[in-house]
């Protein structure tokens, strides 16, 4: 079925209906980009499509991958306290999903999680500045300043005190929904290795098409994932709402992470943002009136494996973050394979992980 | 040909590399009661603890004369020891040197403190408490019961003696099976058939490989595969101080790790895990499930096929990537065969050194990208995804999370595997694997893996979790392509009842370090 149009990240509702439909023609150019840049490169028909302009059959195929970055694990992990401590900056948090923290007597009291792509922000802060504001403050819990968020010419400033202190939206430079938007459409294109044999790994398949990093959980796997299907002469597309999203928030019973008086924590979350199918904000805080040992306490009294809750990376550390493609019945296709691009290639794309 | 290290396998325990292989083993679990008098009776045991070198030189011996002899009769004997350490018992060995950061994290948070999703650590006949977790790990493997039960006697005996050290309980005995079902598990399956290859030397002889190269070296597969699909892996992932497996590269290796004290070198971490099985559990499930779906698929779905769905393999070991309908004793049987498939894509036909293509005419395994073959959730699937796309970038990384498993059933062998009456005895599997970090081997495939219902492989629905070992506080189910159906499963039939996570230091740890 073709998508009539294009829904905000996270099925969210801060649009009127113009707003609405100016989004969903944005998010249709993007795609429309990619498939015509593909194109002009190739010389064949992609096998990245628009679903709302094409209907091909397809189903709704997950891609999920660990949240807390695979480079600081890879680069830190014989360290965890290092590691985590590295993931509190949020220009090394690059799985897209990014997070704040607010301490009280040095300890957290609540860990904020977002998965909100930069350019719906710039998007609001472009056509609405005062619906800009108002989502601000009701984030914030307090009044924002509009000159806080926006130049005196209305440029949209995205590094702000005010995201930096409550993660309202990515802002590390690979996580943005042109880059998925990227991986998705690039990994279709079906690669040859230097001996003329298909690309099947996704490692070689990063490092030919670079269209990421390969030292992360994300672009491999997306790129893997999204590559295999092509290969199966699939078309492949993003599913509405096209985004990026926590993919489920742990239950207790599967944390097992303990209270100061070992007992097991209850549910501590709050989807803030988005629905349960498409989660992209989401905040942990024990909630007011909890108590242990008849004293209240706050996230950095929990433990996890015996482990206090120091850094928000170690609660990052249970999530998933999932985009959800849109594949078509295999066998459509029968593309050739390209050799790896050259420099000038890598740099013509739009938006690069890498 | 790529250039690969020598091990010193004269200091790195036989238990770790190349393992016991034996039919008859002994788990000992000691704790502390006086440091002096441990170290004192430590520095005798020293000498008594297996090396790698005797017995590799062992393995080879025992595999000539039973080529020689076309049999196991008159084969030679061997008896074998291994000492690992919990953390706590490092500490009071070596104090205030023992700090958490020198070590892997689960490590020094032991097991039962693992989210690794066990229940009632409290329960555990063994390592469910920080008093009940043993020091000393000791675990002695003999060709010979007699042998065993009487070095487990003088052990025992030196124990006694040393007034200082105390057995935690019983020594857990361990067995193959009887039989048919020899190197079988209780639910009846061929058990240990996948086993990663060690790359490196036993000695400067660059021709002296540990793990024996079937392929031949003009198949471009050749610095990838030992033999026909067990994948060589660089031994730091496995044994410390060495080049260790890197997530990104095909065969090239990351530089070793450098343990904050020198001594943890040659060493390695052990999980070990009692884990009591309830075939009569099982194989109801197999039969009323095969019963129920037969009836509403139409087809003629035995337990024995359902079964298979779950583990991977049939009960022969033959896997089911080659032989998807039945099963096939032939693959089961060529060890060049039974190991050698992919899942996503084709296997690719690969030369042996005689010349020979490796499982010659058998069925090869077909690509299976879309799990309709092996399902997604089978075990051997969830635990080794192979050439799967996975969550963490991929194949190259799932080498990197592979473990050398040197367990042993323990208890009766079942009269009947498969029946489903209960006949009350304790049994199970005594689960041992070695690897350089059980944080990001066992612990990542078990936490991330195992119990997920969403991966390595993601999709919608999901597919389930680890239906063999897999643990979760949600209901556990399965999805697969032969019925259309979310098969919720019953609770588990495998349930952790002891364990813990130790260090098996070198030898010359144990003589210079622990025991001083």
């Amino acid at each position: 079925m073709k998508i009539d149009r294009f829904s905000p990240p996270g099925n969210l509702t801060d649009f009127n209906d113009a707003l609405a439909v100016a989004w969903s023609d944005f998010i249709s150019s993007q795609i429309d980009s990619e498939v015509d840049g593909l194109l002009s490169n190739s010389g064949i028909q992609p096998q990245f499509y628009n679903p709302s302009k094409l209907d091909v059959g397809s189903t709704p195929a997950p891609i999920s991958w660990p949240a807390f970055p695979g480079v600081l694990k890879a680069t830190f992990g014989d360290d965890p306290e290092k590691m985590f401590q590295e993931g509190e900056d949020r220009d090394n948090q690059d799985e897209y999903l990014e997070w704040s923290v607010i301490r009280e007597n040095g300890k957290i009291k609540r860990v904020m999680f977002t998965c909100e792509g930069p350019e719906y922000w710039a998007f609001i802060a472009k056509k609405d500045p005062k619906l800009l504001v108002d989502l601000y403050t009701k984030i914030a819990g307090k009044p924002v300043p509009k000159k806080d968020l926006l130049s005196p010419g209305g440029t949209y400033r995205p590094r702000n005190k005010w995201n930096l202190q409550f993660a309202v939206h990515l802002i590390q430079s690979a996580n943005n929904l042109g880059a998925e938007i990227n991986i998705a459409a690039q990994a279709t294109v079906l690669r040859r290795n230097a001996g003329h044999n298909p690309i099947t790994d996704p490692i070689e398949l990063i490092e030919c098409s670079r269209f990421g990093v390969k030292e992360r959980n994300s672009d491999p796997h997306i790129g893997d994932v999204v590559n295999q299907k092509a290969r199966a002469g699939c078309s492949v597309a993003l599913d509405n709402p096209i985004g990026l999203y926590i993919a489920s928030l742990p239950k207790p019973a599967d944390l097992k992470w303990k209270k100061p008086d070992g007992t097991q924590v209850g549910d501590y979350w709050k989807l803030e943002r988005g629905d349960t199918n498409h989660i992209v904000r989401a905040v942990y805080e024990v909630p007011a009136g909890e108590k242990s040992n008849g004293k209240p306490f706050v996230v950095g009294d929990i433990t996890i494996e015996g482990t206090p809750i120091a850094f928000g990376g170690q609660i990052a550390n249970a999530l998933r973050i999932k985009l959800t493609g849109l594949i078509g019945k295999q066998g459509v296709f029968h593309n050739k394979t390209f050799s790896c691009p050259g420099t000038f290639f890598a740099m013509t794309k739009p938006f690069s992980r890498g | 040909m790529i250039k690969e290290e020598q091990l010193e396998l004269g200091d790195i325990q036989g238990a770790i590399i190349p393992g016991f292989r034996k039919d008859h083993s002994a788990i000992i679990a000691v704790r502390i009661q006086d440091v002096a008098s441990c170290k004192k009776w430590l520095a005798k045991r020293a000498s008594e603890v297996a090396r790698g070198d005797e017995v590799l030189a062992f393995n080879r011996l025992y595999k000539s004369i039973r080529k020689r002899r076309g049999s196991e009769a008159l084969a030679p004997h061997a008896l074998w020891m291994s000492m690992s350490f919990s953390f706590d018992g490092l500490k009071l060995l070596r104090g205030e040197e023992i700090a958490p950061d020198a070590f892997d994290p689960a490590f020094v948070r032991g097991m039962f403190q693992s989210n690794v999703g066990d229940a009632s650590p409290s329960r555990w006949v063994i390592g469910g408490s920080t008093e009940t977790v043993p020091h000393i790990l000791i675990v002695v493997a003999a060709d010979d019961s007699a042998q065993l039960a009487a070095e487990v006697k003088r052990l025992r005996a030196t124990i006694v003696a040393a007034n200082g050290v105390v057995i935690l309980g019983q020594p857990q005995q361990g067995a193959t099976l009887d039989g048919d079902l020899r190197g079988h598990e209780h639910f009846g399956f061929k058990d240990g058939i996948s086993q990663p290859a060690v790359r490196g030397t036993a000695s400067n002889d660059p021709k002296d490989v540990i793990d024996e190269r079937r392929l031949s070296p003009t198949d471009e597969l050749f610095d990838v595969f030992a033999s026909p699909g067990r994948v060589l892996v660089w031994p730091g992932q496995f044994v410390i101080g060495y080049n260790r497996q890197d997530r990104l590269e095909l065969t090239k290796p990351r530089p070793p790790a450098t343990p904050k004290l020198s001594w943890l070198r040659n060493g390695s971490y052990l999980v070990y895990r009692r884990l009591r099985q309830k075939p009569h559990v099982f194989w109801r499930f197999c039969t009323d499930s095969a019963k129920r779906l037969s009836k509403k698929t139409s087809k003629d779905i035995s337990a024995e096929h359902f079964a298979t769905l779950l583990v991977g393999r049939w009960p022969s070991g033959a896997p089911l990537a080659r032989a998807p309908e039945a099963d096939n004793p032939a693959v089961a049987t060529d060890d060049d065969a039974n190991n050698d498939f992919l899942f996503s894509e084709r296997t690719p036909l690969v030369k042996l050194a005689d010349g020979k293509i490796a499982g010659g005419t058998l069925p090869v395994a077909s690509a299976d990208a879309n799990g309709l073959v092996c399902p997604f959730p089978a075990h051997i699937r969830k635990t080794n995804p192979r050439d799967d796309p996975s969550d963490t970038s991929g194949p190259r990384d799932t080498k990197t999370r592979l473990m050398l498993r040197r367990g042993i059933p323990y208890g009766p062998t079942k009269a009947a595997p498969r029946s489903l009456e209960d006949d009350g005895a304790d049994r199970g599997l005594l689960f041992m694997a070695y690897q350089a970090s059980i944080e990001n081997q066992f612990e990542f495939v078990t936490k991330t893996w195992v119990n997920q219902e969403n991966a390595p492989h993601d999709s919608d629905p999901a597919t389930g979790q680890d239906p063999i070992i897999g643990q979760s506080s949600s209901p556990r189910f399965i999805r697969c392509a032969l019925v259309d159906e979310k098969i919720q499963l019953p609770a588990p039939w495998i349930v952790t009842t002891g364990g813990g996570y130790f260090f098996t230091p070198s030898i010359s740890a144990i003589s210079n370090k622990l025991s001083v």
